[in-house]
Formats: structure tokens, C-alpha cells, sequence
């Protein structure tokens, strides 16, 4: 109903690459430029919009922004840009930079993703190859680094119930599926759905490493996203336009689950 | 007739009973018949004899026999005649004899009784004077007596004096020898009623006693007294009758205060030795030198050492031989001896331990060597004196494990400790030749110069050769310790775990470890960004030359001179080649990457900051691609002056490039169908794009490469086009955007192809290049092939 009125209202001093809505209630939405963030305060009510604030990013004249997230804690008062070969938070209630991990990838940051489940935990993935995990509590030096992929990697997604899987995706033409249960919040042994049959089996544990590849697409893989509606299923998108919408492996499941 | 012949019968009777008792002869019943007709049988019958004769016999036979018989019996008798008369001669001899010895008898006994009367005189007159000296022997016996009685009193009372005096004059060993007297005789007067003289003498020679103890014992505590004096002092004490247990435990507290000298000394020169390895300060200005090692060893601690083999013989002398004298007293030597070898051993511990590597190993050898010998001396004297030496050895004797370090641990300890110095000297050098080898990779590289290899090829050489000389030297050096000369060097035991763990393992693979650890240390993420590529280039083909041959090399130099022939339990040579060989790919890989990295950020800079929508039409070859291509041409020379060309799909390339080679020959007519192909229609593009794929193989950007110039810039190229094709995807395209993209393209194709082993990877890479950039475009039309090339031609 308000997409007519709020096309017109979004207005920034740059070009924007990408606008992301606020986790928690949708009231706000960000807006990655080339050097600077924007965020948008929505009046559903009335249909209108207008810039809440506008925080710019610092770094070299060419060096434009890849991306930036939302980080859901908090209520979502940070988020998080990827600048460069930097990784920089803001506050967005003062509108300053309120941490930043230097050097979070040697090459070039592409993507990064908050931990939904665990506070202060980020991944970022880049040009370098690597996916790297951080708690932005102690940015010196990440938490671990998977080197699976054999190019640059684009997109990194966590799941957002189980939170040990990590969905990546890659110019390698791969997809990767990958567990990180040692930074996972579902600590070890710990019974997520009570409702279940059996007890869990403590020889069971998923454990960290490579779970699925998904080597369908024969092009780059630029997107790769879990679906909002059921965890165990995500969809990847390479450059040929080719959309792959795979799932958790069974096993993969079970172990989670049981 | 008959007559004689009877009484010649009764004789011949009588003759033969006489023989026949002479000779035994029995007379049996059963004698045979014809017995009693013969005349010399002992049963001879002569009626019977008579009868048959008369009764068989002739006349004439008879009369022949008759004086037969006759004249044997007249031979007979004759015979016998004779036998009687020489009996009777012989008995009268014998008669006269006996006559005359009867007289001599007679003489002889008369001169018995002159005899025997004249013993009798004899005895008498002795008895006589006995009886006479009787009375003055007693009294003579008397005197001598008191005489003797006499002088023991003169003694007793001269005693005090004498004492004194001995004292006085430190003759000690005269005064014990009064004393004892004394004692003697108190002790036989001793039951005697005291005279008040007696009690006065004798607390006088007590007190004399008591400061005589007193002096010795004084001496005992001086520490200046020689070993001799203290011998004596104790000798004396002990005739004195002081208890042995704190004797000896007085001696062994001297020994120990006066070994603390020796190794105050000892502790002294390590200290000083300290202050040495620790100040940086010039030798001239410092007072104090130390000795150095083998001076140590030689001067302070042969010293020590024979200071406390005198003491523990002279110990041994005096308290436990020939018997033990106190029943502590060898298990307080053992443990005496035992905390100052300690002391001893841990001193030259500390010293040697802060023997730096820059003495040479001989020096060292020959001051181990010395402090050997001097153990091995000593440990005849000192008890369990072999444990000093070696451990094993007591071990095979004894059951109980000294808590002690052994001379021999200490030199295998020593060994070791050289032998991690020469490690660290050896990865010291390795740095230096390291940084070396950058500094001068470093210096040539501004100079804009395609006749740079040599130096690269040059400074390999060099590194290489010092790296094996290096470590030559250090092997060389070492071997002075298992010198025949020295005499722990010949013991099979250390000579085995100094040859095999010390030098081969912690020197040699140690250092080959340390290469591996130093070559994967500049692959990591925060070394690598600082190494210079061509750096990583010599080591990656460093690595190569060890694994081919160096290693192989070295190990065998190091075995043969260590004369290692059993190789299980040590580090087999193909487990060092595989590390460094592993070291060499990772090296390689980590260049390509650089190098890739250095390139597609030129290409990244170049596509992402330009503004592809509004730009002109394209005159030219964009200049960063000139540079892309000139800098791969760098790329190859400096690999090209280090690594071979590599051989796979060469032969196939050259014949392509020939082809290839003029730019309008009839090779590129395949080129320019391809080309063409894009341009009818946008809409099948992607199309065709995709069925390409089918049919390529899935291209690993980051692989890992071969040790040759062709697969190394192959890995190049692929990283930098891989690189460009993401960046054009990033970006739209206006028509000459892509046009300009189109040429640079091009450009890269027909410059590329020297460098690459596979052609279609190329053409693959770049086609997807130009088709994202039609997918990206928003007015997709290309140029003119022929155009496309005249620019090119004209960059």
C-alpha cells in the first residue's frame, strides 16, 4: 500500500547497493552507500520516511562500502559495515563508531553476518578465501578460520535457529555448508527440543567441519540465504541465473536435533 | 752180602725219612704201586723191593743189580764223609771267634766303670759350687729389680716436664708417646695405695694430656693446617683415645671448609665467566678475566679434585683401615664426598653451560676430555667413586640410584648443549643469509631491467652453498668430540647417543626442521605480506635443490663421518625430503598467490574505479593492461632465470604459437568466428557461454602449481583473470565500456598465450570476461573485429 509513497521518500546523497530492513520490528531500514550508511525511520502509519541519520564510513576516497548487517542484539541500536579490508561498528544512537575489527580479511571484506543466537559473535568472509569468526569483543585475531573455498567468498549466513550452521557462498562455483558448533550458543549435550523421543546420544555430537557442498551451479555464486520459514532449508543463486534451493542433510539434522 | 745190604737198607731208610722231612714230602695212601719198588721214592718198601727182584730177576740180574746197588752205596757214603768233614772246619772258626770276642768284651767293661766313677766326681763338685752362689744371685735379682722400679719412677715424676716441654715445642708426637708410657705404668700402680705424689703426678700429666688435646684438637680447626699435620693431629688423638666418631667428623668438616676454598674459587671463575657472557663491555676494561674452559677445568678443578682425593685417603687411613674404627665413619665419608662432588660437578656444570658456541668445539672436547681423566683418577680413591664418572657403570653395581649428577651426564649434558648451540648458530646463519639474500634482491629490483635474472640464479647458488658449507663446518666441528684421543669419546654408549640424537638428530634434522619452520613461517598470512615474492621464489627453489639432492647429500656426509651405520630410530632421509619438498609447494603456492594478488589488484583498481557507463569510445589498449602484461613478462624472466621451463603441453603450445604468432595469418580465423559469434544476437550468448562450460573443466583458481615457469604464471594468470572477470561483473557497461573491455580482452589473448601452459584455460577465462561484460551491458554491441585489432596492433 505505502511502496508507492516510500519509493519517493528514500532519498540519499548516494547511490545506495543494498537497503536492509530492521530485525526487530521493521521500523527502520539501512542503507548501504558507497561511503556512507543511511538509515531510514518508516512511518507505516502515515507512509512516509524520513533519514534518521546519516553515518559516514571512514576509509580511502576508492574504497567503497561491500556491505553491511543489522546486528540483532541490542535492539538492533549497531550496525556493522564491511569497509575495505575492515570490519566497522556503529552506534546508531550517537551515530559513532563504537568498535571495528582491522584487517578482518587481507583482500577485501565481501559479507559479513552476526551470530543471531550469540551476542558479540560475527563472521566475515572476503576475498582471501577465508571465513573468519569474531567476537568483536577481542578483534585482534578471530575465533576460527575455514579456508574451504578456492576463491573469494561472497555471501556468509548463520542459521538463525541452529546457529552451528553456517551457510557460504563462493566465485569457486560452491556452495558450502559448514558446522561451527564450537562458537555455536547450543552448548554441547544440551537438549534443544524436549519433545523428542529419544535422549541424545552424547557420541552423536555434530561436530566442526565441512557438512554439505553444494556443487550444482556452474557459475559464481553470489547469494546464498537460509529460508525464514523452515531452518533446514537455503537457497543459493549463482551468476547464470541458476537458483538452487537445497537441504540440511538428513543426518546433518538429527544430530542436531536428537 | 746181605749184610751190608741190610745195613744199607736201614741207612737208606733213615736217609730217606731225613730228606723226606727235609723236603715235605707227605706219605699218601694212594701212592702208586710201583713207589715202593723205587729205591729214591720217600715210600720206598725194601722187603717188597727184595722180593720182587728175587722173584722176578735172573740170576745174573740179580748179581748185576747187587753190585749196582753196592757201588752206589760206597759213592754215598763217601759223599757223606765229605760233607761232615767241611761242617766241622767251619764250626771250629766259628768256636775261635767267639773265644776272642769274649776277651775284648772283658777290656771294654772296665773302661764303663772308670767312666761311670768319674760322673760321679763330677756331679758332686757341681752341687758343690751351686750351693755356694745361692745366696748372692737372689740378692742381685733384688737389685735389678729396684733399678728397673727406679727409673719408672724417675720417669714418672720426670713425666709432667718432659710433657710440658714436648708440648711446649710442638713435638705432639713425643708427648703421646710420655703419655702412654705413663699410663702404663699409672695403670700397674694403678690398685696401688695413692701415694699423695703418685695423685699429684697424675693430675698433673692430665692436665698436661688435656692441653695436648686441646692443642691438636686446635689444629684441627685451623684451617691452615696441611693435610700431614691434620694426619698427624688425628693419629694422635685417636692414641690419646678420643672417640673416632667426632674425629672424624671433625675431619670431614675441615676437609669441607677447606674444599669450600677450592670451590669458592671454582664458583668464583663462574661467575666471572657470567659477568662476562653477560657484559657487553670490552675485555680490555674488565680486572677479572676469567679463565677460559680448558684452564678451568685444568687449574681449579684438578685442584679440587686432588685436594679431595687426599683427603678421603688419608680419611681412609686413619678411620677405616685396617678396620672400621667407628661404624658412621665410611658412611659419612660416602656422604661428604658425595655433596662436594655435587658442589663440584654442578660448578662446572654452571660453567660449562656458559661456554659459549664461539670457542670451537675442540677446546671444549679437550677440557671434557681433561675433566674425565681427572674423574676417572679420583674415582679409584673416593667410595663409590665411579658413580662420579658414569652413572651406568654404578648402576650395574649397586642397586641404589645416586641422587648425583655423573661426570658422565655432565659431558653428555655439555655435548648436548654444544650441540643445540651449534643449531641455534646454524639458524642464526640461516637468518642472515636470509636477509642477505634479501638485501640484495631487494637493491636490483628498482632498476627497470629485463637482465635481472642472474642474480636471482646467482644469490640461490650462493645461499645454497653457504647453507651446506654452514652446516659442513658445524658437522666438522662437532666430530671433535668422538676424537679416538679423547677418552670418553671412545664409550660406545656416548659416542652412540652423541652421533645419532645429538648431531644427527637435534643438529642436523633439526636444522632441516628449522628450514621447513622458516620457509612455512613465510607462507603464513602476517609473514608472507612482507616477504618480497622473489624471495619466496629462490627459497621455494631452494627447497627443490635440498629435497633433490642437498639433503641427500648432507645426511650421507653426516652419516659417514659420524660413521652412523644404524639407521633405525633416527629420522629416515625420505621423511626430511618430503617436509622440504612439502615446504617447496607451500612456498610456490604462496608466490603464485602473491603475485596473482599483485596483478588482479592492478586489474580490480582499474575496473572498479573507472566509470564504465560514460566512457568514450576506445582509441587504445588501456595502459593497465600494457602493465599487466609487462609485469607478467617480469614475472616469467625472474621465474624463468630459477625454474625450467616445464615440459607438459609444450610442444603442443609452440606448434599453436606459430600460428598464432602473426595476428592476421590464418590461425585467427577460428579466433574471429569465435569472436563474431557474440555479436548477431545478445540472447544466445549466455547460451553459449553455458554450453562452453559443459564441456571445460571446472577451473581451480588457487590450485597448486608445479616447480615449473609454465605451470607457476599459468597460476598467475589464472588468479589475475579470474579476478577481472568478477570485477567486470560488478560494473555496467555503457557500448563503449564494453567495447573497451572487448579490446583489452583481445589485447590479453594474444599477449597471454606465451606465458600459459593450457591455451583453452585462457581463451575459457576470457570469453567469460567479454560475456559477463555483455551481461552486464546496457546497449551490448561489439566492435568490428579487424578494428579490435588494428588497436591492438597499435598498442
Amino acid at each position: 500500500m505505502w511502496g508507492l509513497t516510500l519509493a519517493t521518500a528514500l532519498f540519499s546523497s548516494e547511490d545506495i547497493s543494498s537497503v536492509q530492513w530492521q530485525l526487530m520490528d521493521g521500523s527502520q531500514l539501512l542503507g548501504v552507500g558507497e561511503h556512507q550508511l543511511t538509515v531510514w525511520d518508516l512511518d507505516t502509519g502515515r507512509g512516509a520516511a524520513a533519514v534518521s541519520s546519516e553515518i559516514p564510513c571512514p576509509g580511502r576516497a576508492q574504497s567503497a562500502l561491500t556491505g553491511a548487517r543489522w546486528n540483532p542484539h541490542q535492539c538492533c541500536s549497531q550496525v556493522a559495515a564491511a569497509c575495505d579490508t575492515h570490519v566497522r561498528g556503529f552506534d546508531l544512537r550517537c551515530g559513532q563508531q563504537a568498535w571495528t575489527v582491522e584487517n578482518a580479511d587481507a583482500q577485501l571484506v565481501r559479507d559479513l553476518d552476526f551470530n543471531p543466537n550469540k551476542q558479540y559473535y560475527l563472521a566475515t568472509c572476503g576475498d582471501d578465501c577465508r571465513v573468519k569468526f569474531w567476537d568483536i569483543r577481542k578483534p585482534t585475531a578471530p575465533l576460527k578460520v575455514l579456508v574451504d573455498h578456492s576463491h573469494w567468498v561472497w555471501r556468509v549466513r548463520f542459521n538463525h535457529f541452529h546457529d552451528q550452521l553456517v551457510l557460504t557462498s563462493s566465485s569457486d562455483w560452491r556452495v558450502l555448508l559448514t558446522s561451527a558448533a564450537s562458537l555455536s550458543s547450543e552448548p554441547y549435550g544440551h537438549l534443544l527440543d524436549d519433545d523428542d523421543d529419544g535422549p541424545a546420544q552424547s557420541g552423536a555430537q555434530l561436530a566442526d567441519g565441512q557438512l554439505a557442498c553444494c556443487e550444482e551451479h556452474e557459475d559464481s555464486v553470489y547469494a546464498a540465504e537460509w529460508s525464514s520459514a523452515d531452518p533446514w532449508t537455503y537457497a543459493s543463486l549463482s551468476f547464470d541465473g541458476r537458483l538452487v534451493v537445497s537441504r540440511v542433510p538428513r543426518q546433518v539434522k538429527y544430530k542436531i536435533l536428537l | 752180602m746181605a749184610a751190608p745190604g741190610g745195613s744199607s737198607d736201614a741207612q737208606r731208610r733213615a736217609r730217606n725219612a731225613a730228606l723226606k722231612d727235609y723236603y715235605g714230602c707227605k706219605a699218601s695212601s694212594e701212592m702208586a704201586d710201583n713207589d715202593l719198588y723205587n729205591l729214591n721214592s720217600p715210600h720206598f718198601n725194601p722187603d717188597m723191593y727184595l722180593h720182587q727182584l728175587i722173584k722176578e730177576s735172573s740170576l745174573t740180574d740179580l748179581m748185576d743189580t747187587e753190585a749196582n746197588i753196592y757201588k752206589q752205596i760206597q759213592s754215598l757214603d763217601s759223599e757223606m764223609q765229605t760233607l761232615v768233614y767241611e761242617n766241622y772246619n767251619k764250626f771250629i772258626s766259628a768256636t775261635d771267634t767267639i773265644r776272642k770276642m769274649k776277651v775284648d768284651f772283658k777290656k771294654m767293661e772296665d773302661e764303663m766303670e772308670r767312666l761311670a766313677e768319674n760322673m760321679t766326681h763330677i756331679t758332686a763338685f757341681s752341687a758343690t759350687v751351686s750351693d755356694t752362689l745361692q745366696v748372692r744371685r737372689d740378692e742381685i735379682n733384688k737389685l735389678s729389680n729396684t733399678h728397673v722400679m727406679l727409673k719408672k719412677l724417675q720417669f714418672l715424676f720426670e713425666l709432667p716436664a718432659q710433657l710440658k716441654d714436648a708440648i711446649d715445642k710442638e713435638n705432639y708426637q713425643q708427648a703421646v708417646e710420655y703419655h702412654l708410657q705413663s699410663e702404663r705404668v699409672l695403670e700397674q700402680y694403678g690398685t696401688a695405695p695413692d701415694t699423695a705424689s703418685l695423685q699429684g703426678l697424675r693430675a698433673e700429666s692430665a692436665q698436661s694430656i688435656t692441653r695436648l688435646v686441646a692443642a691438636l684438637q686446635d689444629r684441627l680447626q685451623d684451617d691452615q693446617a696441611t693435610p700431614e699435620q691434620i694426619r698427624e693431629s688425628v693419629q694422635l688423638l685417636l692414641q690419646l683415645g678420643q672417640p673416632a666418631e667426632t674425629l672424624c667428623s671433625r675431619v670431614i668438616a675441615h676437609a669441607q671448609r677447606r674444599l669450600a676454598g677450592d670451590l669458592a674459587q671454582l664458583t668464583n671463575q663462574v661467575e666471572l665467566a657470567r659477568a662476562a657472557a653477560d657484559s657487553d663491555r670490552p675485555t680490555e676494561l674488565r680486572l677479572h678475566l676469567p679463565k677460559d674452559v680448558l684452564e678451568f677445568v685444568d687449574v681449579d678443578c684438578s685442584s679440587f679434585l686432588s685436594n679431595l682425593s687426599l683427603f678421603v685417603t688419608s680419611y681412609k687411613e686413619l678411620f677405616l683401615e685396617p678396620k672400621s674404627r667407628c661404624p658412621e665413619a665410611a658412611g659419612r665419608l660416602s656422604d661428604c664426598v658425595r655433596s662436594q662432588m655435587d658442589s663440584l660437578l654442578s660448578a662446572v656444570d654452571s660453567r660449562l653451560s656458559l661456554e659459549s658456541a664461539a670457542g670451537g668445539a675442540a677446546v671444549l672436547a679437550r677440557a671434557l676430555d681433561r675433566l674425565y681423566r681427572r674423574l676417572q683418577a679420583s674415582a679409584a680413591v673416593l667410595p663409590d667413586g665411579d658413580a662420579y664418572v658414569s652413572l651406568m657403570v654404578f648402576l650395574c653395581n649397586s642397586d641404589t640410584i645416586p641422587e648425583c649428577l655423573a661426570g658422565m651426564d655432565l659431558i653428555g649434558g655439555a655435548t648436548e648443549r654444544r650441540c643445540r648451540q651449534s643449531l641455534s648458530q646454524l639458524c642464526a646463519h640461516l637468518q642472515q643469509s636470509l636477509s642477505a639474500v634479501r638485501q640484495a634482491l631487494v637493491v636490483p629490483a628498482p632498476a627497470p631491467s629485463s637482465a635481472e635474472p642472474p642474480p636471482l640464479a646467482e644469490q640461490l647458488a650462493t645461499f645454497l652453498g653457504g647453507l651446506a658449507e654452514q652446516i659442513r663446518a658445524t658437522v666438522t666441528d662437532l666430530k671433535a668430540f668422538i676424537q679416538p684421543e679423547l677418552s670418553f669419546g671412545v664409550q660406545a654408549r656416548f659416542r652412540n647417543t652423541f652421533c645419532r640424537q645429538h648431531v644427527r638428530e637435534t643438529v642436523v634434522v633439526g636444522f632441516f626442521r628449522h628450514f621447513v619452520e622458516t620457509c612455512r613461517g613465510f607462507c603464513d598470512a602476517a609473514g608472507g605480506e612482507k616477504t618480497s615474492p622473489s624471495v619466496l621464489l629462490l627459497l621455494s627453489r631452494a627447497c627443490r635443490d635440498l629435497d633433490t639432492s642437498t639433503v641427500h647429500y648432507l645426511m650421507n656426509f653426516v652419516d659417514d663421518l659420524l660413521r652412523i651405520e644404524d639407521k633405525s630410530g633416527l629420522t629416515p632421509l625420505a621423511d626430511i625430503n618430503s617436509e622440504v619438498r612439502a615446504a617447496g609447494q607451500q612456498l610456490i603456492n604462496h608466490f603464485v598467490r602473491v603475485q596473482g594478488l599483485a596483478v588482479s589488484q592492478m586489474l580490480r583498481k582499474s575496473v572498479a574505479t573507472r566509470d564504465w557507463q560514460h566512457a568514450n569510445e576506445p582509441r587504445s589498449v588501456r595502459s593497465v593492461m600494457k602493465r599487466v602484461v609487462e609485469e607478467l613478462a617480469m614475472m616469467d624472466a625472474q621465474v624463468g632465470s630459477v625454474y625450467e621451463e616445464g615440459a607438459a603441453r609444450w610442444e603442443q603450445h609452440n606448434s599453436s604459437d606459430s600460428s598464432r604468432r602473426p595476428y592476421h595469418g590464418p590461425g585467427s580465423q577460428r579466433q574471429r568466428h569465435e569472436w563474431s559469434s557474440y555479436a548477431p544476437s545478445q540472447v544466445d550468448s549466455g547460451l553459449v557461454a553455458n554450453i562452453q562450460k559443459l564441456f571445460s573443466e571446472r577451473i581451480e583458481i588457487f590450485a597448486p602449481v608445479e616447480f615449473s615457469k609454465v605451470s607457476i604464471l599459468t597460476g598467475i594468470i589464472k588468479i589475475a583473470l579470474k579476478t577481472l572477470l568478477e570485477c567486470v561483473r560488478l560494473k555496467t557497461f555503457s557500448k563503449f565500456g564494453l567495447q573497451q573491455i572487448q579490446v583489452d580482452v583481445y589485447y590479453l589473448q594474444v599477449n597471454l598465450w606465451r606465458f600459459i601452459a593450457d591455451e583453452k584455460l585462457l581463451h575459457g577465462l576470457l570469453d567469460e570476461v567479454l560475456g559477463s561484460a555483455i551481461h552486464r551491458c546496457l546497449q551490448p554491441a561489439l566492435m568490428e573485429f579487424s578494428v579490435v585489432e588494428a588497436l591492438c596492433d597499435r598498442g
